[in-house]
This record gives structure tokens, C-alpha cells and sequence, in this order.
């Protein structure tokens, strides 16, 4: 696949551990002939529901009519997406979390 | 507590949930079904009818003109496949129905077994929902999850599979409707910030126009959108779905949009300054060439499906919402107003049209009949009232044109999905979901002969169906693009056609052919005097056209006629 001008972005879902689940969320990047580049599946932290990380280059007006189509899927919970860069700020963030409390705690 | 088996439970929960009416056809893998339906058959009708194709699109015409879930019953494997272009008509034209099919006892699954098919696989992606069911156990729930999911938020097809070992399994029945699922918001809150800058750009339009879809039919916001559009003094056109949401002779019912819609409504969608979408989706047919769309406007988009937002064409407000609910609160916020000169500006435009199209096609010069005045005088003869069942085609397009609405469900037709085929059976659906109304079904002969089967269900059904067969010996709309588009190559599009009167006669129909026009008005009144059935075959102008036209990729403006 030609990427470029295409950005990698990250969409998450949370879901229904349906049967069938993976299938109607694949469906969805096929219709629009979207290559999946990495696909993660997991039980989420909610009992009961499951988290899917799958990321795919394209553009933001494919992407956000994408998510809204995962979105409407009525045993999908919430799916949004994401870019690298958007990510690493995230993580870095989650980081400065963790450690904060700690830190306040032995002062 | 006595166990019933998961059939007797699938029909309880049918009946449950209002279920009057199923349409089906058994076979291998839904005998055990059809088995207990024996026992239930003077609490569930059920119509056998021809082919499970007819059984889908007889339950999309049962679920559009009477609101309620449309219902098929069919077997396993073709039973199932057989019901792909329904179920794919219901989810473009968001038509509430539920498809049981049977299926392969669960210890056959992925075997290859005889007449095994992957029902989910196949139709996840033209469902709002599918579900495969492999207990007894889950049978309640999962029929019962399924008309909620169908009839609520944007209708759509649901399917349940249902394995034949879950249909013999012995179960402790009970029902609880499912009127709640955490993952799904079908009637999402308004937001009052969208409201407020809607009513904002409309109260300071000049030139306000308004676009109605068929989601003002299915959230039954007819008198809403009437407040709506009176308060503000808009005029408004309708999508081919959304046509009888306002009657013909509403004063600010300005026509059809689209492709072979009027030209005032198209050409006033390029010239308003607020454009108002109410449950409509920018189809292709409505809009032509994106580029071109009404870029002069400020565009505001009520919908309740979110991934209609933007999809097609980028809009300034977005409600989120029931059209009723939204339509409501906007009108409260509208300051009364009056726009003369502009709803004036659709007259010459309207003139134009009658001058250039309609009267050709209504009081045209020779002798030959036109498509057009057969259908206006069946829907004079009616008084207007009854119900308009098309095909696709020339057929659709001369129906949806020159029939006139005076209640609200009262046009029933594939629209997303353009289905040949789809109208003889929908008349069907529509009949027995409104057995008071007269149904009129405009069908061609393409269209009449891929689901011609139907006249037997009509016939055991003893159904009161008017079918006007518009027989021009072609494939008339593919026709019309090879004339107009393709240097008048007729490639495989002459029909050599069959006499259809005695096929009627066959199906113990009332039947009629006319070729002149001095025979139309007696043979319309021979029709509806008519008890039972009734074919009138119309032997109408070989080249025929359906004008204006926007040919497909331009721009709305740029009208053929």
C-alpha cells in the first residue's frame, strides 16, 4: 500500500465480547479498502469488556468517518483514534501520573 | 414451570413483541418452527410466499407503511442467502425488520454441512445487528434484543440465526422485553448549544430551504416539521423516501429533490442561504456532483445517526437527534416570519417544468400513452389516498413524480439499493400492514418478471392488490442512459415479453391491457371497482424518458429536459 501522505494513526475500541466482533470491526476497514497494520485484542480492564488497538495509515477525514462508523456498530462500546504523536504525549503523561503520587507521599 | 422448546419460545417472544404477521417459507433447518407455528396459527399469521426474496421485501412493505417490525421466517442455507437483497434494501432504506433464519444443528457448524451457509459472516455487514443462536436459553433475549435494536434509534434488518439443536432444546421460558443496551444510545440527548445556533441561522436567513428525508416518517415528526417549516416560512423539498412525510398540496411543498426530482428544488438548493437537512443522508441521487453542492449555504443537518455527519457533504450545524424531538425545540426558538418573494421564486421554475416535462408527459399530442399520465390518473382515481408501491426504474421515477400523497407512509420503494424486483412483493407487505388503504403497485416489465412469483402468494393470500404494469418491451431507465448517454447502443435491453394476461388469469386475477388513451380511465375504473387483484397492463411509449435529468456526476443545476 502507497502511505504517502498517509499518517499512522491508533484507533481503540472497547467492546461487547460478542461473537462476531472482530469480524464487524474488520468489515468496517475492508469496505474502505484500509489495511490494518497491527491488530491487538485483550480482555480491558472492565470485566466484560474487551479492547482492540489496531493501527492503519491514512488520512483524517477517512479516519474520523471510520471511527464513526465503528462507534455506531451497536455492541461497540466507544472507539476513538488517535496519532503516534498524540500517543507518546499520552503515555508521557500516564508516566508523570504514576509517579507523582509516590513522590508526594514520601516527601 | 413447563419447558416449551426454543421454537415454541422464538414464536412466544414473537408474539411478545406485537408480532401479527410473518413472512416465510420453511424448509430442513425450520421445520421445528414451523412444526409449533401449526399450533400458533390463529395467533401468528403466517404468509407463505414464493421465494424468501418476496418474504423480505413483502415484510420491508409491511414495515414502511404501518411502522410496526417487518418479519421474515426462512430456512438455512439458499433460505438465508435468498434473503441478502432484502435485508441489504432494509439497511440502506433504514426499514425496521427482524430475518429468523434457521440454521445447522450447532455440532454441524463449519462442517460443510447440507444447507450450512455462514449466515453472520454474510450478513454482518448489511445488518445493524446479527446474532447466532446456539441455546434455547438465549432465544427470548436474543429475538427479543433484536426488535428492540430494529425498531429503535435509525431502524435497520436484524438477523437471528437460529441452530436447529437450539430450536429442539427444552427450556424454562420467560420473557423480559429488552428495552436497554449500555453499548447503545438510540435516542441520543439534544444538544442545546446545536439548537440555539440552529434556530440562530434560520431566524436571520433570507432565503431558507429545506431538504426532508424519510427520517421525519420514522420518528412520526410530520406535524413537527409542518410547525416548523410554517413558523419560519420555509419552503421544503423531499428525498424520494421522504415524499408523503407532507402532503402534495402543502403550500410550501416545493416537489422532489435529485436526479429526477423538480427543477426548482434543485436549482433552489444552489441559491438558498440556509439550507435545512431533516433526516436525510446527502445520497448521491439527491446531491450530484459534491462540488458543486450548495457551497453558497450555510448548511444545518438533523440527524440521529452521527456517522452521517459530514459524510457526504461537510455541514455547519450538526443536531444530533429524533427529528421530533429536534424539529421541537428548534421551532420554539423561531421567530414567525414570512419569505414571499422567495418561495415566489419557485413559480417561473414550476412553469417552466409544467411548460417543458409535465404537460408532455400528461396531455401530450399524440396518440401514444405516456407513463406519466397512467399514474396520474390511477392516483386522481384514488383521490389521492391510496398507497404507492413502485419497482425500480421508469416505473419508480413516473410513480414518485406524478402520484400525489395526502397521508403520511404512503410510498413504498427501494431506494438506497434500487432493487428490481422489489415491488411486487412489497405490495404485499403493504396490503396486509394496511388493509384499509387501496395499494397501487407501478411496476415495469423488467421488474415485474424477476419476482413474478408473487402472484401466487397474492392468489393463496386473496389479497386486493392494484398492479399497473407500465409495459414498454424494455429495460426502460437503462434504456434511456444508452439513448442519452452510450450513442443509442440498446445493448441487451429489448424484452421480448410474454402475454401477461393470461398469466394473470392463471393466478386467478383480474386483468386488462390497453394500448389507447381513450381506454385509461375506463380501465383505471374497472381496476379499483375491481374485488380481489387486479393487472392493468399498459402498453406505453417505447422511448419513453424520465425528465429532468441530471445525469449522473453533474451538477443539480444542470438539468436535462
Amino acid at each position: 500500500m502507497n502511505t504517502e501522505n498517509k499518517t499512522l494513526f491508533t484507533i481503540i475500541i472497547f467492546s461487547e465480547n460478542m461473537v462476531g466482533l472482530l469480524n464487524q470491526i474488520t468489515i468496517i476497514f475492508t469496505r474502505r479498502q484500509l489495511n490494518i497494520e497491527t491488530l491487538f485484542v485483550s480482555p480491558s480492564t472492565i470485566a466484560g469488556v474487551h479492547k482492540f488497538t489496531i493501527t492503519t495509515f491514512a488520512d483524517e477525514a477517512t479516519i474520523e468517518k471510520l471511527v464513526k462508523q465503528l462507534d455506531k456498530r451497536v455492541d461497540i462500546l466507544k472507539a476513538y483514534y488517535n496519532t503516534d504523536e498524540e500517543l507518546a504525549e499520552q503515555e508521557m503523561n500516564n508516566i508523570l501520573l504514576t509517579i507523582k503520587p509516590k513522590s508526594n507521599g514520601n516527601d | 414451570m413447563d419447558k416449551i422448546t426454543g421454537s415454541e419460545a422464538l414464536l412466544r417472544t414473537l408474539i411478545a413483541e406485537g408480532v401479527e404477521c410473518v413472512f416465510g417459507y420453511p424448509g430442513g433447518q425450520a421445520i421445528p418452527i414451523y412444526d409449533i407455528l401449526y399450533d400458533y396459527k390463529d395467533k401468528l399469521r403466517h404468509v407463505l410466499v414464493r421465494h424468501e426474496q418476496g418474504a423480505t421485501h413483502a415484510a420491508q412493505g409491511y414495515a414502511r407503511v404501518s411502522g410496526k417490525v417487518g418479519v421474515a421466517l426462512v430456512t438455512s442455507g439458499p433460505g438465508a442467502t435468498n434473503t441478502i437483497t432484502g435485508i441489504a434494501d432494509a439497511m440502506l432504506d433504514s426499514t425496521p425488520m427482524v430475518v429468523v433464519t434457521g440454521q445447522v444443528p450447532s455440532p454441524l457448524l463449519g462442517t460443510d454441512a447440507f444447507q450450512e451457509v455462514d449466515v453472520m459472516g454474510i450478513t454482518l455487514p448489511i445488518t445493524k445487528w446479527a446474532y447466532q443462536v446456539r441455546h434455547a436459553g438465549d432465544v427470548a433475549w436474543a429475538v427479543s434484543r433484536a426488535f428492540y435494536i430494529a425498531s429503535t434509534g435509525r431502524p435497520g434488518p436484524v438477523v437471528i440465526d437460529v441452530a436447529k439443536d437450539a430450536q429442539l432444546e427444552l427450556v424454562d421460558y420467560s420473557y423480559e422485553p429488552v428495552n436497554f443496551i449500555r453499548s447503545y444510545q438510540p435516542w441520543p440527548d439534544l444538544n442545546h448549544e446545536r439548537i440555539e445556533e440552529a434556530a440562530e441561522l434560520i431566524n436571520n436567513a433570507e432565503r431558507p430551504f429545506a431538504l426532508v428525508g424519510q427520517g421525519v416518517t420514522l420518528s412520526g415528526a410530520e406535524e413537527e416539521l409542518k410547525c416548523f417549516l410554517d413558523r419560519a416560512d420555509v419552503p421544503a423539498a423531499s428525498t424520494m423516501l421522504g415524499l408523503s412525510a407532507m402532503p402534495s398540496d402543502y403550500r410550501l411543498n416545493k416537489g422532489m429533490l435529485g436526479m429526477h426530482g423538480n427543477i426548482g428544488p434543485n436549482r433552489k438548493t444552489n441559491e438558498c442561504d440556509v439550507l435545512i437537512a431533516v433526516g436525510m443522508r446527502f445520497d448521491d441521487r439527491v446531491t450530484g456532483n459534491l462540488n458543486t453542492y450548495a457551497k453558497q449555504a450555510k448548511i444545518i443537518h438533523l440527524d440521529i445517526d452521527n456517522s452521517e455527519f459530514d459524510k457526504n457533504v461537510k455541514v455547519d450545524v450538526k443536531v444530533l437527534g429524533d427529528a421530533k424531538a429536534s424539529l421541537r425545540e428548534i421551532t420554539k426558538l423561531l421567530k414567525p416570519a414570512t419569505h414571499k418573494e422567495w418561495i415566489a421564486s419557485f413559480t417561473p421554475d414550476e412553469e417552466e417544468e409544467y411548460e417543458k416535462v409535465i404537460k408532455k408527459e400528461l396531455c401530450p399530442g399524440d396518440a401514444v400513452l405516456r407513463m406519466g399520465e397512467v399514474v396520474r390518473k390511477v392516483s386522481e382515481a384514488t383521490g389521492n389516498k391510496a398507497v404507492l408501491v413502485t419497482d425500480v426504474g421508469q416505473n419508480q421515477m413516473m410513480g414518485v413524480r406524478y402520484f400525489k400523497y395526502s397521508q403520511t407512509r404512503s410510498v413504498i420503494t427501494s431506494g438506497g439499493l434500487g432493487t428490481m424486483g422489489f415491488g411486487l412483493p412489497a405490495s404485499i407487505g403493504a396490503k396486509i400492514g394496511a388493509p384499509g388503504r387501496t395499494v397501487c403497485l407501478f411496476v415495469g416489465d423488467g421488474g415485474l418478471q424477476m419476482t413474478l412469483q408473487e402472484l401466487g402468494t397474492i392468489m393463496q393470500e386473496k389479497l386486493d392488490i392494484k398492479i399497473i404494469l407500465l409495459n414498454n418491451n424494455y429495460l426502460g431507465m437503462v434504456r434511456q442512459w444508452q439513448e442519452l448517454f452510450f450513442h443509442k447502443r440498446y445493448s441487451c435491453t429489448n424484452m421480448e415479453n410474454p402475454d401477461f394476461i393470461p398469466i394473470a388469469k392463471a393466478f386467478r386475477i383480474g386483468a386488462r391491457e390497453i394500448w389507447k388513451r381513450e381506454e385509461l380511465e375506463h380501465a383505471i375504473k374497472e381496476m379499483l371497482d375491481y374485488e380481489g387483484t387486479f393487472l392493468l397492463v399498459a402498453h406505453v411509449e417505447e422511448n419513453g424518458k424520465v425528465y429532468p435529468m441530471v445525469p449522473a456526476g453533474g451538477s443539480i443545476t444542470e438539468m436535462l429536459y
